[in-house]
């Protein structure tokens, strides 16, 4: 049989349960406002009774809230929890209707628990039913409101009377004692608010509206400020200086300030008064309140309750921002200046830059200054660079860093804004150093490569169509490889000029041979190209073509041959130096514990033994990391150039656990003969080293050494020589200068003459134009024009454009003249068919007059440049001749270097094609020395002069920036070009060389003739122009000196 | 030395202490030590120790015996305490020269053989122990019979890890050392070789060995009487006995420019040959004098063989002049002699057979033993060129490109280097053909180079021809042993031959094996060893270097293997027992050695 539902008893209990619910937060709102009332009315009998202090306040809080406290907890639970199931409220309801219930009367708890256990303890379920159905009648029958109210009310009638009673006395009190009830209810409101919440409050003044003054303080760089308003709060820097202003509702006799921060703290200061205006001054300086205490000239205390607010305006840290570099981590030397572009702004102005580092891992930390403009400014964007040098940074740390910029606050100290941490790697020197060179070996295998495709791959031309089309295909791979192998020298050749423990020859040799490739992989490809058109339109191979083919591939062979020995023999002096620097180090480390030794051994403290050890275990270390190095070098230094046992330092641990042990052991000589047997090892590889280097530069390259050194030798003496001529051949230039100037005169006057014969001429063919001139571009016309021409061209000084135009009008009025007479001739013959035959006889006339002028103006122009024979005397250019033998014999010389030079690139490629260009310019520039002597122009051979003597001075700077950068201590590959190298033998390894050196580059210009003379003539060529032609005559001059 | 010996009879003479037969065997002692015969003068030297062991000249005599035999720190010792017992200066002169060789031969190995006493350096000069052990074994035999004298006791060898060890033993200059190309030498009855580590593609030191032994011969047949130029004559002579016959020690290229120094009258006369062949002005000079030399002993043997030799060794042991010598024997004035001699020389006919075809090759001797041979030494620079790039191809595996550019350099510089690298990268490209024309061209050219030699055998080898591979072998190994090559190609071709294979194996572990250090025999006990005068001393299979009775020797305490080998006989071995220190006077070990 199905339950029986209670539908009717569960409606019931829901509604009751809300009605009680309701009931219990009445009741607890009422005990809570009871409490309120209580509190106030202890507050003010507190208050009125003068009873301040901290035990009252608490009295007051604990009775008002101890009540409140009650009622939230009593009702609460109520609320939340006793009625939150239903059966409880059905007990609820069965003890509030139990005084009147029959006792046969099924109790509401009972049916709704049989209801639930129907079943379970093998009860009787008629019985169940029973009471189920019972309980369904009797719930119909209660009236839950009526029960409900009967219930609530016999609780909630002694809790509005104590309310009532509590609210009765606190209002009494209220009305009687008003100040009190202010000072309690304030107690009560506004506790953290007041100094003494407690103390009996004085009246409190009335003010009218604030007048606020502000003056920031100067980092700020704000102009002072004034503010009225009816709250009076402040708002403002730290370090603000503000005045407060206002008048009172009464006349005052005095007035405090009192400003408050915190719970605690205040201050009081004397306000001026006069009359009812107050004046108070404070500076800010964190946040809080001030109010004003009064005295009113009757003598009554007021003072402010609450005062006014201070508050600090906020004064931000500038906001950075790293631009550059955004790479993280970036690797770098660890003495790179680090270039960093930051962008900075500030609310207020930036103050100083730095960088604040630290090396990870480590307790190394610092900040260093960044000279960058920042200082003083809203905003800015600035570069500097951050010096790593004075770091200390070792190869392989790790820099974390960020750029700290300052703002200008000088009240509370700067505030830091920073950028987000970046970070640097410190690439090991070495490290790169062996990245750069491996770069270069690979470089190196593949031009090796290319040589031997073309070793194996030797063009001919091929009967056999398919064979020879194989052959083209891989000459054509060849090629391709060819220009691979160009670009990975490229990236070789930058690498090795970056690189700071390289040899600068390296890379210029590097690039000498990548030149060379490319020259020759072009000129094969071209070949190439050709003899494949023609296969591919034969289909046989052509004889030809193929030769072609094959010479160029003799030549890309060739140099390969000589390039790659060269390149290999630079790389293994590098290593054999690199090996050097490695062992030296080492000697260096063992150098330094024989001095610890030796200092514990004069003084054998406990500290000094201390030293010692730790000396040790960092020599150990540091040994440990040496050997591993030079066990890599080991494998790729030549045999044949130094025996690889002599690099071998696996030895040096187990000899320095010796050391240690004999130094635990105390004895101190057999670690020091340990120690002094290491160092004689050391010695031993050291000299192995250097040996090898002397055996690679004496095998290969003695002959070079020997060749180079008496070519600088030439090249110094003819570079003396030359300067010597040159001295001579200025003497003569000078000379000739000043006899043109003598010769030029005054240029007005010589203008003004020549334009008198030119308007004669023209007067004399405007009168000859009726005649003559028959159309417009005949010869007439053309010859008027010119001499017009000449004229214009005077007046504008341009004596080159007139000399010119007097030369073509002088041509053309022959012509004319000659027309003329011809006219003229057959008007007497023929009749007037040609015109008036008078006419044009006097036309002709006219004509014939006009070009002597002509040719005067003409001849003058040309006396401005004069011959050198009008310039020179017979015996100064007999001089001038024995000169320009001298030139000769030193061009040959050149010539003769060059030879020398030509050779040296036979075996070192590192001479390019750019350094015997060099020497050309300078042969050439002697030749023109040379010619420019012969035909008496001293200022053209002074041209050629400096030409020759900047060629040679870029040559020897070429030489000598081929030899230097890092030839160590002798040997090697040597290059003996620079100064001191000429003096023969023993004087290896001098190397003054300053790579910070720039080499001028000469302008076209400064081949010409010296400055000097060219100022001369242009100064003279000033005097006496007129403004406006000053340019035409400048060009003129110029025109000379060309 | 003479100077010295009469010297010091003037002293024994003038010396009351010593009695007439004492004095004179003092004497004798010092004068067969002059005389070279030091097992002699040995036996003097231990009769006169044990009557007058204070003795300050006996002392001396016991030091020069211990410098003759070897034994630096016994002779130093021995020339101190002479000094301190008053001998004269005269007697300890040689005390400095026995300080420098102690330094400079300080932890030296020995191998005993019956015969020798070969010291060397610690390290890979090993491999040359038992191939100089035959070459002096078979060349004592012939040399003896040749010339008709033998030395009792054991000959010590000394193999010198570098040209500057000979220089410090021995009284010539580095620079006359290198000048001269000088490499081993003969003097106090030693045998003092230079390894061919130290020389520019090593040089025939196997030969040299033999020359060498030929001038101790010589010295102890003659009583050391013979002029130097007959001395180097006769050794030039002889040197190549061990492996074939005498004579054949004159490659073709030395014949014929001694034929036209000859023919232009620029030979070096006989007397500018004194006192050493190495003082001459430069290699060509000492070329030119042995082929003088070397041509004049074999006119000699060919005019009366080698009877008339011998003869003349005698007589000079008899106190003949050279002159006088050589006119008792051959009945003719030396001086015609040397004249008919010269005037053979311009119709001389070249000797072919057996003989090397080049010249000799020049010695350059390196700074540094280990120092890497430059592989083109000597090659034009166009060579040069070609060459290295071959071998940077080669290091590349570009081995064909490597042959071309080979080829261009033969075609460039024709040099047996170049040949030599040839061979090898063809042979690496398996072209026989051009690799063995190559190694023979290469040979041709300069017989004395290790590398066609061992190219040579791999073609062979290569070709299936191990037997022959044998020779070439022999060839290199007799002029550069140390390339590995040498004794891996033996192990294949010599595998059915145990004593080729055991060497070969040897050779291989030394070269293989890290670097050696002389073994420590310990401190704390020092002891002197007297038994069994002029014996050898080794602890622990350890050589010492010293010999009975010996300067002071520090050891370990505790137990110890003694063996002493005397000047002629077996070995004896004892155990003893070293004590430590008790205070400043040494414990002597002089154990029974008598009836092992």
């Amino acid at each position: 049989m199905a339950p029986r539902a209670l539908l009717a008893l569960e409606r019931l209990l829901a509604r009751v349960r809300a009605r009680v619910r309701r009931a219990a937060l009445f009741e607890g709102t009422l005990v809570a406002l009871t409490g309120v009332a209580l509190g106030l009315a202890v507050g003010i009998i507190a208050a009125r009774l003068r009873l301040t202090g901290f035990p009252l306040a608490l009295i007051q809080i604990l009775i008002g809230g101890s009540i409140i406290l009650f009622a939230a907890l009593r009702y609460g639970w109520i609320l939340a929890r006793s009625l939150r199931r239903p059966i409880d409220v059905a007990t609820w309801v069965d003890d509030a209707l139990a005084p009147g219930t029959p006792d046969d009367a099924v109790r509401f708890r009972t049916a709704l628990e049989l209801s639930r256990d129907r079943g379970r303890y093998n009860e009787s379920e008629a019985l169940s039913d029973l009471a189920a159905k019972s309980a369904e009648k009797r719930a119909a029958e209660v009236d839950d409101a009526e029960l409900v109210a009967r219930q609530v009310r016999r609780s909630q009638k002694p809790r509005l009377i104590a309310f009532a009673i509590a609210a009765t006395i606190a209002s009494a009190l209220s009305l009687i004692f008003p100040g009190p009830r202010a000072s309690a209810w304030a107690a009560l409101t506004a506790v953290s608010t007041l100094d003494h919440p407690l103390s009996p409050p004085l009246p409190e003044p009335r003010f009218d509206d604030i007048r606020l003054s502000y003056r920031y303080p100067s980092y700020a760089q704000r102009a002072p400020i004034t503010l009225v308003t009816p709250d009076g709060a402040v708002r403002a820097l730290p370090g603000t200086e503000v005045v407060v202003e206002t008048n009172a509702s009464e006349r005052l006799t005095e007035a405090t300030l009192v400003l408050v921060y915190g719970e605690e703290e205040s201050s009081r200061t004397a306000a001026e008064v006069d009359g009812r205006h107050v004046k108070a001054k404070f500076i800010v300086a964190r946040a809080g309140r001030y109010r004003f205490q009064v005295k009113t000239e009757d003598g009554q205390m007021l003072e402010e309750r609450r005062g006014r607010t201070i508050d600090l305006e906020l004064d931000s840290p500038p906001e950075v921002t790293l631009i550059e570099p955004t790479t993280s981590p970036l690797e770098v030397n660890e003495a790179d200046r680090i270039m960093l572009e930051v962008d900075a702004r500030d609310d207020f102005l930036l103050g100083d830059a730095r960088v604040a580092w630290r090396v990870l891992g480590t307790t190394r930390e610092g900040k260093s200054p960044l000279d960058m403009g920042t200082r003083g400014e809203r905003r800015r964007r600035d570069r500097a660079s951050f010096d790593l040098a004075a770091l200390n940074l070792r190869p392989g740390d790790r820099l974390a860093y960020t750029v700290e910029v300052l703002d200008n606050d000088t009240v509370n100290g700067p505030k830091v804004g920073a950028t987000e941490t970046k970070e640097l790697r410190i690439y090991s020197k070495e490290a790169h150093h062996r990245e750069v060179l491996a770069l270069a070996e690979k470089a190196l295998d593949e031009l090796v490569h290319v040589l031997g495709d073309d070793l194996e791959n030797a063009f001919t031309a091929l009967d056999e169509s398919k064979a020879y089309d194989s052959l083209l295909t891989r000459a054509t791979a060849i090629v391709e490889r060819a220009k691979a192998a160009n670009t990975m020298l490229r990236d070789a050749i930058v690498a090795l000029e970056k690189d700071p423990l390289g040899q600068k020859p390296i890379a210029v040799a590097f690039e000498s041979a990548r030149k060379d490739l490319q020259r020759g992989t072009r000129s094969k490809a071209v070949a190439l190209d050709e003899a494949r058109a023609h296969f591919e339109r034969t289909q046989k191979a052509d004889d030809r073509r193929a030769r072609n083919v094959g010479s160029r591939q003799s030549e890309v062979v060739a140099d390969l041959e000589k390039n790659v020995v060269y390149l290999a023999d630079l790389l293994n002096d590098q290593r054999l130096i690199d090996a050097e620097a490695l062992t030296k180090a080492l000697r260096a480390e063992q150098e330094n514990l024989r001095k610890a030794l030796e200092a514990y051994k004069a003084s054998p403290t406990d500290d000094q033994r201390r030293l010692l050890m730790a000396a040790i275990q960092d020599i150990k270390k540091r040994i440990q990391e040496i050997s591993a190095e030079l066990a890599k070098l080991r494998g790729s230094i030549p045999t044949d150039l130094m025996n690889p046992e002599a690099l071998e330092s696996g030895d040096q641990m187990a000899e320095m656990d010796k050391v240690q042990k004999m130094i635990e052991e105390g004895d101190l000589d057999g670690a020091m003969k340990q120690l002094e047997k290491m160092l004689t090892g050391t010695e031993r590889t050291l000299a192995e080293m250097q040996q090898g280097r002397q055996e690679l530069g004496s095998r290969e390259y003695s002959e070079v050494t020997e060749k180079a050194r008496q070519m600088w030798k030439d090249l110094e003496a003819l570079e003396g020589e030359q300067g010597t001529l040159g001295k001579k051949i200025d003497q003569y230039s000078q000379k000739m200068l000043d006899r043109m100037k003598d010769r030029l005169g005054d240029p007005d006057a010589f203008v003004a003459k020549q334009k008198a014969r030119l308007e004669q001429a023209l007067e004399r063919l405007a009168r000859a134009e009726p005649a003559l001139k028959l159309t417009e571009g005949d010869g007439f016309d053309l010859a008027e024009r010119r001499v017009a021409d000449t004229k214009r061209a005077l007046e504008a000084r341009d004596f080159g454009a007139a000399r010119e135009s007097a030369e073509d009008a002088s041509a053309e009025l022959r012509r004319v003249d000659a027309d003329a007479e011809r006219r003229a001739d057959q008007a007497r013959r023929y009749g007037d068919l040609f015109g008036s035959a008078e006419e044009v006889e006097r036309a002709a006339h006219e004509v014939s007059e006009s070009a002597p002028l002509v040719d005067q103006v003409l001849k003058d122009l040309e006396s401005l440049v004069p011959s050198p024979e009008e310039l020179m005397s017979k015996q100064e250019r007999a001089d001038m001749q024995r000169l320009a033998d001298r030139q000769s014999v030193l061009k040959q010389r050149s010539q003769n270097i060059k030879k020398q030079l030509d050779e040296l690139a036979e075996q070192v490629p590192i001479i390019g094609e750019g350094t015997r260009e060099v020497l050309d310019e300078a042969t050439e520039g002697m030749g023109q020395s040379g010619q420019g002597l012969g035909t008496g122009d001293a200022p053209g051979a002074m041209g050629g002069h400096q030409k020759a003597m900047d060629a040679l001075g870029r040559l020897k700077d070429q030489l000598e920036q081929m030899s230097k950068g890092g030839n160590g201590s002798g040997g090697g590959v040597p290059l003996p070009f620079g100064p001191g190298q000429s003096g023969g033998e023993g004087e290896e390894g001098q190397d003054n060389f300053d790579p910070q050196r720039k080499v001028e580059i000469p302008k076209p210009e400064q081949y010409k003739v010296p400055a000097e003379f060219r100022e001369d003539i242009l100064k003279a060529a000033k005097q006496s122009s007129a403004e406006a032609y000053k340019d035409a005559v400048r060009r003129y001059y110029e025109e000379i000196v060309k | 030395m003479r100077v010295r010996a009469i010297l010091f009879a003037a002293l024994i003479f003038a010396a009351p202490a010593f009695a007439d037969d004492q004095a004179t065997a003092l004497k004798r002692g010092f004068q067969l030590l002059d005389a070279w015969r030091v097992d002699e003068a040995r036996s003097i030297a231990e009769s006169l120790w044990a009557r007058s062991p204070e003795d300050g000249s006996v002392l001396a005599l016991i030091a020069e015996v211990k410098l003759h035999m070897s034994d630096y720190e016994g002779a130093a010792s021995f020339y101190e305490k002479a000094r301190d017992a008053g001998a004269p200066e005269v007697l300890t002169r040689n005390a400095s020269l026995a300080l420098a060789a102690r330094a400079a031969t300080q932890g030296y190995a020995e191998t005993v053989t019956e015969r020798f006493v070969i010291r060397y350096s610690i390290g890979k000069d090993e491999i040359l122990v038992p191939y100089a052990e035959e070459t002096l074994e078979k060349a004592l035999a012939s040399l003896s019979d040749l010339l008709g004298w033998k030395p009792s006791g054991r000959i010590v060898v000394e193999l010198y890890p570098s040209a500057s060890t000979l220089a410090d033993v021995s009284t010539l200059t580095r620079e006359e050392i290198k000048n001269s190309g000088t490499i081993a030498l003969c003097k106090w009855n030693r045998l003092m070789v230079t390894t061919p580590r130290a020389v520019v593609f090593g040089y025939h030191w196997r030969d040299t060995l033999a020359h060498e032994l030929a001038h101790l011969v010589i010295g102890g047949a003659s009583k050391n009487t013979v002029p130097i130029w007959l001395h180097e004559g006769i050794a030039k002579f002889v040197e190549t006995s061990w492996r074939g016959a005498p004579g054949l020690g004159l490659p073709i290229e030395s014949q014929r420019s001694l034929a036209d120094a000859a023919k232009k009258g620029k030979l070096i006369p006989f007397a500018r040959m004194h006192p050493s062949m190495a003082k001459l002005k430069n290699q060509e000079e000492t070329s030119l004098a042995f082929a003088e030399v070397f041509t004049f002993v074999e006119y000699l043997v060919e005019l009366k063989g080698w009877e008339s030799m011998r003869g003349v060794l005698a007589k000079m042991a008899e106190g003949e002049s050279d002159a006088q010598a050589i006119e008792h024997v051959f009945g003719v004035p030396l001086t015609t002699l040397s004249d008919q001699w010269m005037a053979s020389l311009k119709n001389r006919k070249i000797k072919v057979e057996g003989v090397e075809q080049g010249a000799d090759r020049k010695v350059v001797i390196k700074d540094k033993s280990d120092a890497p041979d430059d592989a083109l030494h000597g090659v034009s620079k166009e060579g040069r060129r070609y060459a290295r790039a071959a071998d940077l191809l080669f290091s590349r595996g570009r081995s064909k490109a490597a042959q071309v550019e080979l080829e261009k350099a033969v075609k460039a510089s024709s040099a047996p280097l170049l040949e030599a690298k040839l061979a090898v990268v063809a042979l690496a490209n398996g072209d026989l053909v051009a690799a063995e024309r190559a190694a023979r061209g290469a040979l041709a050219g300069n017989n004395d180079l290790a590398g066609p030699h061992v190219t040579l055998a791999e073609i062979l080898i290569r070709g299936k021809n191990p037997a022959a591979a044998i020779e070439p072998l022999q060839g290199a190994l007799a002029v550069n042993p140390f390339d590995p090559r040498i004794h891996e190609l033996l192990l294949r071709a010599g595998k059915d031959d145990p004593t080729i294979s055991t060497r070969a194996k040897a050779a291989i572990r030394v070269l293989q094996a890290p670097k050696k250090t002389a073994p420590a025999l310990g401190t704390g006990g020092i002891v002197i060893v007297e038994g069994l005068p002029f014996s050898r001393v080794f602890v622990d299979d350890v050589a010492t270097g010293l010999v009975t009775p010996t300067a002071e020797l520090e050891l370990s305490p505790g137990k110890h293997k003694l063996r002493l080998v005397p000047p002629i006989g077996p070995a004896i071995e004892r155990d003893v027992v070293v004590d430590a220190n008790k205070g400043p006077a040494p414990q002597r070990l002089a154990p029974d050695m008598r009836g092992s």
